[in-house]
């Protein structure tokens, strides 16, 4: 029972990188550009959230006042990165996410302080299934999480979306010759990318604490995911999101006697087992050897 | 007096550790994000060796040495990773690096940190260590003017240019680029040395992502493979947040600020000069 409870806990915290990884897939997908501001996006909507919910707006408005920060979020990496995406100069396109991440952590740090808030101030309400119990929150992210990936994966391998996103990475003036806007296409993936991003940011600190500088952790999460598991394949990336949270999390939980491994050891061990999967497998878990001709 | 000396103290610390950002990122167009972890290892190693006893020379020795053989790590993953994913692994290391150092708290001091490091017997005063660093700062700018005008600097210029054409005249991108990484490790290290010498005191948040920043934004400001360049970026960039600590704002802000500051230029940086970074485009 203990087993199964680790490996709930693990889903919850391997969707939520799943979630974050899926946006990193999108946006590099379709500009070649690692949105690392995209933790802090997430963190920032949160704060919107956090911040309607104390100035007694209610939950409509203040769902709705939320939804338009992830917009205006986007809109914001949109205006920042559309220029390096359409020059490729996508590592100046990285270090700008970076930078902007930081901008905007700094911020909320400004804004609303470095002590932990909480949404709640009741315990979270629960589920129970016989022993085993998981947070509504995390049921909820659970659900939602399993219903976008798929959702996700079917829409850029089977629509002519997915299929306009790894065009426009890969020419984006041939395809605007093909009367196609390319800029429309990054707008959109950024915005829907910032939209999920705030999604995860809620949802994780719903389960722990709202501070400025979560984002950062769970974004790094769904990059060594997003590269353990092959930055071109969006299956491989879902895969290892869980692997990378999962294996940790059984180490630490499973561990026992005078080889216990504590909780703070965990994020030192996500690293070494990426470090061992791309030692494995560089281009990713499920990254097929193409033959060059 | 001991404002001014802790700023050209800061000063130097950042231009250090910038040298080496300045050959990886400005001069040879590699993405080495991995320079505040280093800052920060040759801290840890330099407290951990005086921890056990050895003499601070020694230990700082032993921890430069120790710095050396870490950056194979990094060359190691600048072989097997593309550019885009090396520049956001190393960045990660510092994650994984804070991880380990607030986990092994048998060795770092975990969360508390390393209390009461000494200086060398030579540098006990602030200003002696001050001189050191200025002097050192001064030797390691010459180093990367001769760096600059040998084999490698023009071998790390044409890889901003073209890595085929580097590649085509028979020198190898891997290990030009390996040597610049290894080089900037070893000065992030002993930027990071002279650094703790200074506070005296470690813990994890040392070096952290404020120091990152700082030292990209002066690699990327200076931008021309020049030296002067160089210096004239650390000057305005180490001082340029100095004018909050005269504004009546309470200091728990001033470290926010400063690092809004500090990505705000940057981003203005990248998104105006940053084509002088970039290869030439060539029209015939």
């Amino acid at each position: 029972m203990f087993f199964l409870q680790i490996l709930l806990n693990s889903l919850v915290v391997g969707t939520q990188v799943v979630l974050l990884a899926v946006p990193l897939y999108l946006v590099y997908a379709a500009s070649k550009i690692y949105h690392l501001a995209l933790g802090a996006t997430g963190i920032s909507v949160a704060y919107a959230l956090y911040f309607g919910l104390t100035s007694g707006w209610g939950w409509p408005i203040t769902i709705l006042f939320t939804l338009i920060c992830a917009i205006v979020l986007g809109l914001l990496s949109f205006a920042l990165l559309e220029k390096l995406a359409k020059k490729k100069e996508h590592l100046f396109g990285l270090l700008v996410s970076f930078s902007l991440g930081l901008c905007l952590e700094a911020s909320m740090a400004l804004m609303f302080g470095t002590d932990g808030k909480f949404f709640l101030s009741t315990p979270l309400p629960t589920i129970n299934f016989s022993e085993l119990y998981l947070t509504v929150p995390g049921a909820i992210t659970l659900v939602v999480g399993i219903v976008l990936s798929i959702l996700f994966l079917l829409l850029t391998t089977q629509t002519p979306w997915g299929r306009e996103i790894k065009a426009v990475s890969e020419n984006s003036y041939l395809l605007s010759s093909l009367s196609f806007n390319a800029s429309l296409v990054r707008a959109t993936v950024l915005v829907v990318a910032s939209v999920i991003a705030g999604f995860v940011g809620i949802m994780t600190t719903f389960n722990s604490t709202l501070v400025p500088g979560a984002g950062f952790n769970i974004v790094v999460l769904a990059f060594i995911a997003l590269l353990v598991g092959g930055v071109h394949s969006l299956k491989g990336t879902i895969v290892a999101a869980y692997l990378v949270v999962l294996i940790p999390e059984l180490v630490v939980g499973l561990s026992s006697g005078s080889y216990s491994v504590s909780l703070s050891w965990k994020m030192v061990i996500v690293f070494i087992v990426a470090a061992i999967l791309l030692t494995w497998k560089p281009n990713g878990l499920l990254e097929r050897r193409e033959r060059v001709e | 007096m001991g404002y001014f000396l802790t700023q050209l103290a800061r000063l130097a610390e950042s231009t250090i550790t910038a040298i080496g950002s300045h050959l990886t990122i400005a001069v040879g167009n590699i993405f080495f994000l991995g320079g505040s972890t280093m800052f920060c290892f040759g801290a840890y190693a330099l407290a951990v060796s005086q921890k056990f006893g050895l003499d601070p020379w020694w230990a700082a020795l032993l921890s430069i040495v120790f710095s050396f053989f870490v950056s194979f790590l990094f060359v190691l993953a600048y072989i097997k990773l593309s550019n885009d994913s090396f520049a956001v692994f190393t960045l990660s290391s510092m994650l994984a690096f804070e991880a380990l150092v607030k986990s092994w708290d048998d060795v770092t001091g975990g969360i508390l940190g390393i209390a009461g490091i000494l200086r060398p017997d030579n540098l006990v005063k602030l200003k002696q260590l001050v001189i050191f660093q200025i002097i050192l700062m001064v030797i390691l700018l010459f180093i990367e003017f001769v760096i600059l005008k040998t084999v490698l600097g023009r071998s790390l210029l044409g890889m901003r240019e073209s890595r085929n054409f580097v590649e085509a005249l028979g020198t190898s991108t891997k290990r030009t680029g390996s040597v610049a990484i290894i080089i900037c490790c070893v000065l992030a290290a002993m930027a990071g040395v002279t650094g703790v010498w200074r506070i005296q005191f470690l813990d994890a948040s040392f070096g952290s992502i404020a120091m990152l920043v700082q030292s990209v934004t002066i690699a990327i400001l200076a931008a021309k493979p020049q030296v002067r360049w160089l210096m004239l970026s650390a000057v305005f960039v180490t001082f340029l947040p100095e004018f909050l600590r005269f504004t009546p704002l309470p200091s728990t802000m001033i470290g926010h600020l400063r690092i809004l500051i500090y990505s705000v230029l940057l981003i203005v940086v990248l998104l105006t000069i940053s084509k002088k970074l970039m290869p030439q485009k060539r029209f015939i």
